[in-house]
């Protein structure tokens, strides 16, 4: 029998008082889980009887897949589960904010362990059943057009679970905002910035840094908010839904799991030592603990005004005071603001002075901590004894990443594995030199970035500038480019053996030849290059130009792309061999014109046209990596493009010329004259085995090499 | 037996609500709390019934503290100035929810009640009055068959009929099994003939405590006409005169003794008219308050 006070005696009179919260929630899964499935599996049968699937068994497998992408990681269950936690949370305990309902709840004899315990338990009574009624509901209805399997059975589970801990934290954490507030609109306030706080605040001081500071790079270390479940949950789901099987999910999801079980157990545990600690009076205030008022204000006026701040920033090209003005402005709004929320009285804007004033000047110590590198993030280099070893990605050339299932992976995650240079020496040396130097002095600067692998187990990211044009570099340049680590940490040929047994063709370029290479050779080619990147160095790569490339493709449209220079003997006697090697220049008998352009630069840098104030916006707003509104130009065109169909002139054009395709990005760009784009077109009955497809190629003309004809011919009239 | 000891709420650290109280409630007696709105009544209740807890003090219901102490919150059952009805919830319902709470809820005696106060177990709550809302808090509160009932204003709206139905059932449930009202209110008028002990509360003090009949008792109303100054003179002469008025030669006198006394003193004077008089709790109040510095009218009785 069961006893009068006890705990299902409890939870059922409590149940009866939430009937309207049991109704949504078991509207809003059935909505997300049967409704949702409906839609997919509806979506299947029209493209069924549209004939977009085969046969019978590519029907079934899209039915199967719909239910899984239905029933698994849906993209609607991270808002149902949000909404539902809120709800749940907040009405549970909503009697908390009614000195009525209080009165009568503290007052019976029911202890406040047992009534926490009953309300928080039937809340996930709520989540459970009605999840799970809308799962079975679901389930059957897919197993009734036959797309259910194990697998996706195993899906449903993975992702039952997920979201199921996801639910926990939401609820756990709108436990806490309900009992750090009185009041129902403040508690829904408390809830936002108990969410979302940290990921703001990451946001904030990311953009801040890109602002302030010159050396902050962001490409191999994760900089995610650590306790956002709301991050995780939005970042992950994607991944996690398009791996291959239920084992992978399950692996992805575990980390997850861990975490934010730990964190809603934390946040349940702050939620109810505040409930205990939470006084009877509280009902109806906006925060329930008077002493958090003005941290509370503080931390939320700081996050606004970075937020302000950034947008002014960037709305004033860069106006550091602008800036100030508007973090400021926007503090004390959001001081008063705080207040009239506290005190629910539009008088009440400018009390508590002291505290405005506290987070006004906090407001003012993030602007200078930034703006004037008080912390020393900026100047920031580790000793060399500090340093385990380094990871650098000079921004010069770019290689293309895959997994063992040439799926695409980043060029962070492939250096982050492999690139781990012990020339930490070298690298720091350059790095302090970069800080004596002003960019400005330098005679080609290139920015690189680095990962400082410290022997505490932390990661630093910066990005520094090196200039390649100073000799004393050079050595430097050389004992990093030019080791073995350097190679295998870059170039994925150097760790890929397996990949080279896969290829499905193989191409060499010198900018207009397109040679298809045997595919038997890979293996060969891969050891002949990997035996001529050993002489790669920053010298050689300065100065010496790539004479072709080579370029292995696999599947997936995955592809990697080397370049041969000519000293590469081992690449360059087997291209021979295959009578495939033509050199860069070219023959002018093959040739059928060359066309110059000459772009006319000078006459923009000496300031003789004057382009007109939407242009310069529009400009400096893609400048600045903004999304601006394309306003056209309206600008005098000064470009003179000029033809050449004489023998002569086309064989002194093409001593000067240089294939635009190959890369040539170690060079300074100013070896190059970029007034002038050149274009071949090859004669069609020439025995130059030049690439058909293409009607004309792209040269370049190294710079104060232009022949004094072609200035001539595209000179200003 | 309810004992409150020094028994201190701010709120907000700087509102003082109640300041020092120190109150004795006895057993099997009507207590009545008195004072002007916003002299602490409802905040000593809410700390008496476990809803508040105290900023300094203890309150004891039979020697158990009372605060988040389930033993001691089963001899309570608090009535709130504006009581507390789940929503779209009918009478009926309503006993369902306290007699799960309530061991000794008596459904056949709440449903009898209900019924001679003419309140529909099946109409919503939400429809009825105030004083219906109070009726029915106060029924559910008697039927629950706590030890004490606290009661917050409970009795004002309510019309004299039903008052005075409520007061008999008091009276027969204190008579039956030892229940212990307590009614707070700020109105001296609506305790008078239902208060056995009378405490005073104001600006979150207590100006006194103390058991009506000892008060009625100690303070006697003379109306007399002397024969001579003499006379008035050898009347009250020892006697503690708290209150003297002067119509004409009819004087009013209200003195500090037992009626024997006073009876026995005019006796032996030459008067040509004199009678001891009831005091209404009004006047014995104002009498006492008076005495230590206080306008009781203004205080509570508007």
């Amino acid at each position: 029998m069961t006893s009068r006070n006890s705990f299902w005696a409890r939870s059922l009179e409590n149940h009866k008082r939430r009937i309207w919260v049991w109704i949504v929630a078991v509207m809003v899964q059935l909505l997300v889980y049967v409704g949702v499935l409906t839609v997919y599996l509806s979506r299947i049968k029209y493209y069924n009887a549209e004939g977009m699937y085969r046969n019978l068994e590519e029907f079934r497998a899209a039915l199967i897949q719909a239910a899984q992408d239905a029933l698994g990681f849906q993209d609607s269950l991270f808002f149902s589960v949000i909404i539902l936690g809120c709800i749940i949370g907040k009405q549970g305990f909503s009697y908390l904010n009614d000195r009525r309902k209080v009165d009568l709840y503290h007052s019976v004899p029911v202890s406040r362990k047992r009534r926490f315990y009953v309300i928080y338990v039937n809340g996930i009574i709520i989540y459970l059943t009605a999840t799970l009624f809308s799962l079975v509901v679901s389930t059957v209805v897919a197993a009734a057009q036959g797309a259910v399997t194990g697998r996706v059975l195993a899906v449903i589970g993975i992702a039952f679970v997920w979201n199921l801990l996801f639910f926990l934290v939401v609820y756990h954490t709108m436990i806490l905002a309900v009992m750090l507030t009185g009041n129902s609109f403040v508690a829904l306030c408390a809830f936002g910035v108990l969410a979302v706080y940290e990921f703001i605040l990451y946001s904030c001081i990311a953009t801040f840094k890109y602002m302030f500071f010159e050396r902050e790079s962001r490409n191999f270390v994760s900089y995610v908010p650590k306790l956002s479940a709301l991050h995780d949950y939005s970042s992950k789901v994607y991944q996690i839904k398009w791996m291959e099987t239920p084992r992978e999910m399950a692996q992805a999801v575990l980390p997850y799991l861990g975490k934010w079980f730990i964190l809603a157990v934390i946040l349940l545990i702050v939620a109810y030592v505040c409930y205990y600690k939470r006084k009877s009076e509280a009902a109806g205030k906006a925060i329930a603990f008077g002493k958090l008022k003005a941290i509370i204000k503080i931390m939320v006026v700081i996050e606004v005004s970075m937020i302000v701040g950034s947008i002014v920033r960037d709305a004033a090209y860069e106006n550091d005071m602008l800036m100030l003005a508007g973090m400021m402005l926007g503090g004390i709004i959001c001081c008063a603001v705080m207040e009239v929320i506290y005190e629910f009285d539009l008088k009440c804007m400018f009390r508590h002075w002291v505290s405005s004033g506290v987070a006004v000047l906090g407001v003012l110590a993030v602007f200078c901590i930034f703006k004037f590198d008080l912390l020393g993030y900026d100047s920031y280099i580790p000793e060399v004894d500090q340093v385990k070893d380094v990871l650098i990605e000079p921004d010069v050339d770019y290689e293309s990443y895959w997994d063992e299932e040439f799926q695409y992976i980043s060029n962070a995650e492939f250096l982050m594995e492999h690139m781990h240079l012990t020339a930490v020496e070298d690298i720091i040396t350059l790095a302090r030199k970069d800080q004596q130097e002003s960019y400005e002095t330098m005679g080609d600067p290139r920015r690189v970035k680095v990962v400082y692998r410290l022997k505490s187990g932390r990661d630093v990211e910066r990005a520094f500038w090196i200039d390649f044009d100073n000799p004393a570099n050079e050595e430097l340049l050389n004992h990093i480019i030019g080791s073995k680590e350097y190679r295998e940490g870059r170039y994925q040929i150097t760790q890929d053996e397996t990949s080279y047994d896969n290829v499905q063709t193989i191409t060499y370029s010198n900018g207009s030849v397109a040679c298809i290479l045997p595919l038997e050779d890979a293996q060969k080619l891969r050891n002949a290059y990997l035996k001529d990147l050993e002489q790669m160095d920053f010298s050689m790569l300065r100065n010496h130009f790539a004479c072709g490339t080579l370029t292995f493709n696999f599947q997936n449209y995955m592809s990697a792309e080397y370049p041969i220079y000519d000293n590469y003997t081992n690449m360059l006697s087997y291209l021979k061999e295959q009578n495939v090697y033509y050199p860069v220049q070219l023959n002018a008998e093959d040739v059928a014109s060359i066309t110059v352009t000459n772009y006319h630069n000078e006459v923009y840098e000496d300031g003789e046209i004057t382009i007109d104030a939407p242009y310069n916006q529009a400009a400096y707003n893609l400048y600045r990596g903004a999304a601006a509104e394309r306003v056209d130009p309206v600008y005098e065109d000064v470009t003179v493009t000029e033809t050449f169909y004489e023998q002569e002139q086309i064989a002194e054009i093409l001593k000067h010329i240089y294939p635009a395709y190959l890369p040539y990005n170690w060079h300074n760009s100013e070896e190059f004259d970029s007034n002038y784009d050149v274009t071949i077109e090859f004669k069609k009955d020439s025995d130059y085995p030049y690439d058909r497809t293409q009607y004309y190629f792209n040269y370049k003309i190294f710079a104060g090499q232009v022949p004094e004809f072609v200035v001539e011919a595209t000179a200003l009239e | 037996m309810i004992e409150i000891h020094n028994l201190t709420k701010s709120f907000d650290q700087k509102i003082k609500a109640v300041d020092d109280v120190s109150v004795t409630i006895k057993e099997n007696t009507v207590f009545g709390l008195i004072g002007t709105n916003g002299a602490g009544k409802s905040t000593v209740l809410r700390m008496v019934s476990g809803v508040m807890k105290p900023d300094e003090g203890v309150v004891t219901v039979d020697n158990m503290p009372v605060y988040d102490n389930v033993e001691a919150k089963k001899l309570l059952f608090f009535i709130a100035d504006e009581p507390y009805f789940f929503a779209n919830t009918n009478a009926r319902s309503m006993e369902q929810y306290y007699s799960g709470i309530y061991e000794d809820f008596n459904k056949e005696e709440f449903y009898k009640y209900l019924a001679s106060f003419n309140l529909d177990k099946n109409r919503k709550i939400s429809t009825f009055s105030k004083g219906m809302k109070k009726q029915l808090a106060l029924l559910l509160g008697i039927c629950s068959h706590t030890k004490y009932i606290l009661c917050d204003e409970t009795f004002d709206g309510l019309d004299p009929v039903m008052r005075q139905g409520i007061k008999s059932i008091f009276a027969k449930e204190m008579e039956e099994r030892g229940l212990t009202p307590v009614i707070a209110s700020h109105n001296l008028r609506e305790l008078e003939d239902i208060c056995d002990h009378v405490g005073l509360l104001h600006k979150g003090g207590v100006l006194l405590s103390k058991d009506l009949e000892d008060m009625k008792c100690n303070i006697q109303k003379v109306q007399c006409v002397f024969t001579s100054v003499e006379d008035e003179l050898k009347a009250l002469n020892g006697l503690e005169v708290l209150k003297k008025e002067q119509r004409g030669s009819l004087r009013t006198i209200t003195v500090r003794s037992t009626r024997e006394e006073v009876a026995a003193r005019f006796a032996t004077v030459n008067t040509v008219f004199y009678e001891v008089l009831p005091l209404s709790l009004e006047e014995i109040f104002i009498s006492e308050t008076e005495v230590v510095g206080y306008d009781i009218k203004k205080l509570i009785l508007g």
